[in-house]
């Protein structure tokens, strides 16, 4: 014999490499390959059956392999009688059924190499399920199992019934499957391992226990499609009938009942357990009979049937004595072979005549004898006729719940009355569906026998050889006894039962004939029955809360995206702001406390100053002007700079208009590109909204500001700057000294990103090259020179001596002036601009040498000397701009970061550090003592890349935008019509 | 005078390595215009290189080289396993954007070097221990970002994405660097492990002043992640940028956001879990159901993988809350993969620099290119977290994590969302089996292939044999 432990993980992998290989073989054998697979699940049956004796006497295999040590999940497999009877079933009915479909598909059909290989594939799932001894290693081919039946009952992929029914079959046994991965989570924590046979042994106690069991059998009620879960059932018909046969009658739907009987020797004694036993089975049993009974199609009163006898496998598996336990094994058994043997046959019956409604059919028993002689001895399996194994089943299930015993009495008496209102059902239509199929039926016409085509031997054999063994296992019930009690007797209670043929004249069988007599009544006056069920209808349908379920989530998630989704900017900013109120603003509404002394140090003028802030700030967020916008803005901005003044930093105040002005103005120069007002306002109630969320911001973040001051443990670093500032830095300007001593490296790194974003701004704006047209007036040939807005209108026309335009050199304020046309012009600008330039530039020299010790520096130079020119510009257009600075702004950043650069490194020559600052007291003839400090070149290094970034500034944003605006004929002074707003993306509902 | 700071190249090699590689790829394209197949040579060695000294690091890594550059950086097992799913998240999405690449001619090189440098930046906040370089990181990278958003200048979409990103994505960057300021006022510490350290051996007198800063860094990061209620901008952004970069931009986005929440939360302020635990697991909350619930009526892939990824960050922070890096690290590096994979599909179907993907264009892929449709159907069952793929391990390592911390609640719901999220990625499984193609002719598959190769084999190997890689994330633990 094979070394049976990793006999099972060859068995597995043997199915992976078959479905993996089945589209090949498929392509070269055609259907016949089906017969070749058939093989695989067929050694796993034959494997398990070798094992009977050593699984009789507890001794099967088991094997344990690391899997995922990080979570604590091992690959654990172990074969006992319950995984036995499983693999028989799974491994037996599964190479049947491929035999099957060798012959039932046709050979031109396509796509079936994708079914082959998921047929093997659900195979190899199931059987890993039924040997799995790990919890998570069950829920993971309990899944696989879904995907592949998933699959496999979309074969017939263009019919919308089978992509419905594949959805709703996937949907819900997963959702069931993740809720019983929540009670396998449970179970697992509470008793430290995920092993089966541990939890089984010593199973854990408690609410939380409870909580686990209920949520598995919640579980194992979605797979075997117990009420009211069972609506998938009926749905996944669509599937090929081998599909159906296979999966829906031997398989898959057993899984939950495997999982049932796996526990139940462990919780059966639970109240919980016997409830829900009692509700899902009880409700199954009966509402899948009485379902049956209606249906016309043979597949779905077959796919009821199966929903009927899931349950009332449940209630045996579940109750939890050792002789319903046993029945159950048993019926477990022969329910496999009966319920697949007829769904082959009606499989060859629609084959055969191309119909499975019984309306349609009469006297096939004439044209199809031995298809229908099969069929009855599968129903009368079913039904419990004698001597099937059904009856063998059915017979011991009645027996052990006469007796009782261990289970409450009412358990008992609810399970018996379920069990025989469920089995006169099962009679009824047990009959109805062999009448259905082959009765001869007075009203209905008989189909043609030519078109009655026989069933090819291979098509026949599977179902005969299930139906069949139903007999023959029934002969031996003693086998059967030995081989399953030992599973039964492991449940906790009641004597062990017993299978047998011929049980003599008990209470029991008396029970059995009225029950058949019953059932052979409701047969009998079906037209009634029909009628009756016809006029009423069931008041809740599990299938409309499922659809219904999932159309309310459609229109709610449609809602959602419509309110939360709106593709708009300043709805989505609102959200994050919010946010900010709620977390760190509870963070701080819930921790702290307001400082118990909140002083206005600055008096008076800061409240001056306080409000006129808040005035202007008003005033922006009303304007829709987008100028107007800016220049309130620009209103605040320089009220903060007069809080600093205040507050005693004049330097970082004079850094604060001078920045503030140089903002105003390139966002002029941006804005003239713009439409001059702001998109249409949003509605009132919109408006409110967002000036809810801006106060509860400003409140919140006014807050941190006062909160945060009382973190502090240390005393300020500003403290000792002063002294520090002249003893190491040689400048009292303590602002300076920061930057161009104390942190020179990072105002290094500062400039650099300016060179490196002035740089980008002009090649964003350039679309050509951009030293082109940097050329000023008198680069051009007389008379060539472009007059800007020659074409406006001009009211002052009239007033005007003419040829005064361009007059001679000597009468021009600004020599860019003669490239405007009059009307563009201002002769108090051009005057103002041509006294203020120098003098500018002086004060931006002064600044920049007196900036070590007074308010200045670098900086500052810089924006001043920046602001000098975009006066020139807006005074003279952009020739005035190359007249006032004939260079490349180039030239201005790389000097300036290479004096920067370069005086950073000078001190290292002298033995320092790297821009340590170094003086020299140095006696200069004429001029006197000089006070030289090598920061200040890094200052003018400062100083040249700002004005170098001002420049780009100006040529890129400005004077490039003018021209391009000459060259599309869009005359950029003027501000275009309204552009309509582009419309927001909006979801696709 | 100051001793200039021991220099351990070691721990910044990858980054300059990426960064250089940026350049390298600029000036070849400068000097010699050469054809793309240069430049996929040039920052094909990049990527390999800077891969190469990540894994010279693992091995180097010693507990004594844990910070280098004065406590800037880290070279800890979770700076390098998380910088590893960054570097080869590039070479992932250089490779399925790298038709994209190519179309846009000599720009393609800008945008190799953008993502070179985006790389770069969110490599060095991974691996930093300074909030403040972790926001150098965090800005190097998302400002690249940006640009790639809008780098199919052609189309308006692109343009509204970049914008938007660029306008919401700066604001999130203000917020965090204003906690970080704040955490700095309530602690007096930049590093990471020195907040861990003051408040393992202090009582912080004013502690509201930390948890107003840990508030905004986490709003600012969440952001980042695209974690609900923050993820407004998400869908817009993964519907305008270009297709064949749009996984890389939200991949490396999504994994450094959430190495930053992690080293922040579960190094910096564990101490003051209290505080934070609830607010996380809301969060995590709100995106998992909402993620999925909008997921469900999306007509356009991209906007449903932008949802499902606002439903994944919700997930990751499960593994936050349980505080289980390993879990977290797992999840990321195999979300990361078969993000980039699904929007490798998106570049193939809808073509590289389109703009959205509507789900018409997937119907009866199954037929058109069953190779195509069979890939992308599994990266959407491994994000669905089914078992046997990888994504089921990594949901069951962050749930699992949660679990053992008492939140048994958030993992309930976490399940729920993971129900809802399977309904939506099996929609798009049916539209591609059973419905009939719309559109006809052969779709052209580039270096997608190997993309989505390799996608599929990390998410069935790793689900089957998931110990290579979770033992890994196991080692890969933060100082």
């Amino acid at each position: 014999m094979l070394c049976s432990k990793s006999t099972l993980l060859v068995l597995l992998l043997a199915h992976a490499a078959a479905a993996l290989g089945a589209p090949t073989l498929v392509s070269w054998l055609g259907r016949r390959a089906f017969l070749v697979l058939a093989l695989v699940p067929g050694s796993a049956a034959a494997w398990a059956l070798g094992q009977t004796a050593a699984v009789t006497s507890g001794e099967g295999p088991t094997m344990t392999l690391s899997w995922i040590p990080a979570l604590g999940i091992d690959l654990a497999f172990r074969l006992d009688t319950l995984s036995w009877l499983m693999v028989l079933l799974v491994g037996g009915v599964g190479a049947l059924v491929l035999v099957y479909c060798s012959a039932y598909f046709s050979p031109a059909s396509g796509n079936l190499g994708r079914f082959a290989a998921f047929f093997v594939g659900f195979a190899g799932a199931m059987l890993g399920l039924v040997t799995s001894d790990n919890l998570v290693q069950l829920y993971v081919f309990w899944e696989l199992t879904t995907v592949f039946s998933y699959l496999l009952i979309g074969h017939y992929t263009t019919r919308k019934s089978s992509r419905r029914a594949a959805t709703k079959a996937i949907l819900v046994t997963t959702a069931g499957g993740l809720v019983m991965l929540i009670g396998i989570v449970l179970i697992g924590d509470l008793s430290g391992t995920y092993s089966i046979t541990d939890i089984v042994a010593a199973p854990p106690t408690g609410p939380v226990a409870v909580t686990a069991v209920v949520l598995l059998l919640v579980g194992a009620a979605s797979k075997s499609a117990l009420v009211p879960l069972h609506f998938w059932l009926p749905a996944a018909m669509a599937a090929p009938t081998p599909v159906s046969a296979y999966l829906h009658a031997a398989a898959m739907v057993k899984a939950g009942i495997y999982l049932v009987a796996r526990l139940a020797p462990g919780y059966a004694g639970l109240e919980a357990w016997q409830l829900m036993i009692l509700v899902l089975g009880g409700f199954s049993l009966v509402m899948g009979g009485y379902q049956a009974l209606r249906q016309h199609d043979l597949k779905l009163l077959l796919a009821y049937g199966t929903v009927s006898q899931l349950g009332l496998l449940a209630i045996l598996l579940g109750a939890g004595s050792r002789a319903t336990a046993l029945a159950g094994l048993a019926l477990l058994g022969a329910h496999a072979m009966f319920k697949a043997s007829l769904f082959l046959v009606v499989g060859l019956v629609d084959a055969a005549t191309g119909t499975r409604d019984l309306r349609n059919l009469s006297a096939i028993w004439r044209r199809l004898p031995v298809t229908a002689v099969m069929a009855a001895l599968a129903m009368a399996s079913m039904i419990g006729l004698p001597p099937f194994a059904g009856f063998v089943a059915k017979e011991a299930a009645l027996e052990s719940l006469l007796h009782g015993g261990a289970s409450p009495a009412w358990l008992d008496i609810a399970l018996l009355v379920a069990f025989v209102a469920g089995s006169v059902l099962t009679v009824a239509y047990g009959l109805r569906l062999w009448w259905g199929a082959f009765a001869t039926k007075a009203t209905i016409p008989e189909i043609e026998p030519v078109r009655v085509i026989r069933p090819p031997l291979l098509l026949l054999a599977p179902a005969a050889l299930l139906a069949v063994g139903g007999l023959a296992v029934a002969v031996l019930p003693g086998l059967g006894d030995q081989v399953l009690s030992p599973y039964a007797n492991t449940y906790p209670a009641g004597e062990p039962g017993h299978l047998t043929l011929w049980p003599g004249l008990t209470p029991a069988l008396v029970i059995s004939l009225g029950m058949l007599a019953a059932g052979v009544g409701l047969f009998a006056i079906r037209d009634r029955v029909e009628r009756w069920q016809a006029t009423h209808q069931g008041p809740l349908d599990a299938d409309n809360v499922y659809r219904r379920t999932l159309r309310g989530l459609d229109l709610f998630a449609a809602d959602l995206t419509s309110l939360f989704q709106r593709g708009s900017l300043p709805f989505y900013l609102g959200i994050v702001l919010l946010m900010v109120v709620i977390l760190p603003g509870g963070a701080m509404a819930l921790g702290t406390s307001l400082p118990d002394r909140i002083s206005l140090r600055g008096g008076v003028p800061q409240l001056l100053v306080g409000a006129l802030v808040v005035v202007a700030t008003i005033l922006t967020v009303r304007s829709r002007r987008r100028l107007k916008a800016v220049i309130l803005t620009g209103i605040t901005g320089y009220g903060t700079a007069m809080l600093f003044f205040l507050y005693g930093a004049p330097d970082l105040a004079l850094d604060q208009v001078l920045v503030e002005t140089i903002t105003l103005v390139v966002f002029v120069l941006v804005l003239r590109r713009l439409p001059a007002y702001f998109s249409n306002r949003p509605l009132a109630a919109d408006r409110w909204v967002r000036l809810g969320i801006g106060i509860a911001v400003a409140v919140t973040v006014a807050g941190f500001a006062m909160v945060v001051p009382q973190a502090r443990l240390e005393p300020p670093v500003s403290a000792a700057l002063p002294q520090e500032a002249v003893a190491f830095g040689g400048g009292s300007n303590v602002v300076n000294v920061i930057l161009v001593d104390v942190r020179a490296w990072d105002t290094m790194g500062e400039i650099s990103v300016l060179v490196a974003a002035a740089t980008g701004i002009a090649s964003l704006t350039f679309l050509r090259s951009r030293t082109r047209d940097s050329r000023r007036p008198r680069d051009h040939v007389p008379g060539e020179l472009p007059v800007l807005g020659l074409g406006d209108p001009d009211p002052m026309a009239p007033l005007r001596r003419p040829g005064t335009s361009s007059g001679s050199r000597s009468q021009e304020w600004l020599r860019g002036g003669r490239t405007l046309a009059p009307q563009r012009r201002s002769v108090v600008f051009e005057v103002t601009t041509r006294m203020l330039y120098h003098t500018m530039l002086v004060f931006a020299i002064w600044l920049l040498f007196s900036g070590h010790n007074a308010p200045g520096g670098g900086f500052a130079a810089g924006l001043i000397t920046g602001l000098a020119l975009a006066v020139r510009y807006l005074a003279g257009g952009r020739y005035e701009l190359a007249e006032a600075a004939p260079l490349h702004p180039g030239l201005l950043l790389g000097s300036g970061l290479f004096l920067a650069t370069g005086s950073g490194l000078i001190p290292i020559l002298l033995g320092g550090e790297v821009l340590q600052t170094a003086i020299f007291d140095l006696t200069v003839p004429l001029i006197g003592e000089v006070h030289l400090i090598t920061s200040t070149f890094f200052d003018i290094g400062v100083y040249l890349v700002v004005v170098g970034l001002m420049l780009d500034v100006l040529r890129s944003l400005g004077a490039e935008i003018d021209r391009q605006g000459e060259a599309t004929g869009h005359d950029s002074d003027l501000v275009g019509p309204a552009l309509e707003p582009a419309p927001p993306l909006r979801d696709r509902l | 005078m100051i001793t200039p700071p021991e220099i351990s190249w070691l721990a910044i090699a990858p980054d300059l390595a990426l960064t250089l590689g940026a350049a390298l790829v600029l000036l070849v394209d400068v000097q010699w215009k050469p054809v793309a197949r240069v430049h996929a040579w040039v920052s094909g060695v990049t990527v390999a290189v800077a891969a190469g000294l990540t894994v010279a690091q693992w091995i180097q890594a010693a507990p004594a080289d844990a910070l280098a550059f004065s406590g800037l950086i880290t070279m800890d097992g979770f700076a390098i396993f998380t910088r590893l799913v960054l570097i080869a998240a590039t070479a992932l999405g250089l490779a399925a954007g790298w038709r994209f690449v190519a179309g846009l001619g000599r720009r393609g090189a800008e945008a190799i070097a953008l993502v070179l440098l985006a790389t770069s930046g969110f490599s060095l906040m991974v691996a930093s221990n300074n909030l403040v370089m972790m926001f150098m990181g965090l800005e190097v990278g998302s400002i690249a970002l940006y640009v790639v958003a809008g780098l199919a200048r052609e189309r308006r979409e692109s343009e509204e994405a970049a914008i938007k990103y660029f306008l919401l994505g700066s604001f999130a960057s203000a917020i965090f660097i204003y906690g970080v300021a704040l955490i700095y006022a309530g602690t007096g510490q930049f590093e990471i492990v020195g907040i861990r350290d003051l408040l393992a051996g202090f009582v912080v007198s004013s502690p509201a002043v930390i948890y107003i800063g840990v508030g905004l860094v986490v709003v600012g990061l969440a952001f980042k992640v695209s974690a609900a209620p923050f993820h407004a901008w998400a869908p817009d952004v993964y519907q305008g940028a270009p297709a064949g970069l749009v996984g890389y931009m939200a991949t490396v986005a999504k994994v450094a956001g959430f190495a930053a929440i992690a080293r922040i939360l579960l190094t910096g302020v564990l101490d003051l879990s209290g505080s934070w635990l609830p607010v996380v697991a809301g969060i995590s909350v709100v995106s998992m159901l909402l993620g999925s619930v909008l997921a469900l009526v999306q007509g356009d892939v991209r906007r449903l993988l932008a949802y499902s990824g606002v439903s994944h960050a919700g997930f990751i922070m499960t593994g936050v809350v349980g505080g289980a890096t390993d879990a977290v690290l797992f999840y990321l590096a195999i979300y990361a993969i078969q993000l980039i994979g699904a929007f490798a599909v998106v570049a193939v179907v809808a073509g590289p620099d389109a703009a959205g993907s509507s789900i018409d264009q997937y119907r009866g892929l199954g037929r058109r290119s069953p190779l195509l449709a069979g890939a992308f159907t599994v990266i959407l069952l491994g994000m669905g977290g089914l078992p046997v793929t990888s994504g089921f391990v990594a949901k069951f390592g962050v749930f699992t994590g949660a679990w053992a911390e008492g939140y048994e609640w958030l993992v309930i719901v976490a399940v729920v969302a993971t129900v809802v999220a399977l309904a939506f990625y099996i929609r798009v499984i049916v539209v591609m089996y059973m419905d009939e193609a719309q559109e006809e002719g052969t779709l052209r598959i580039g270096p997608e292939r190997w993309v989505l190769v390799l996608a599929v084999a990390a998410t069935i190997l790793w689900g089957i044999f998931p110990a290579s890689l979770l033992d890994l994330a196991a080692d890969a633990l933060p100082i």
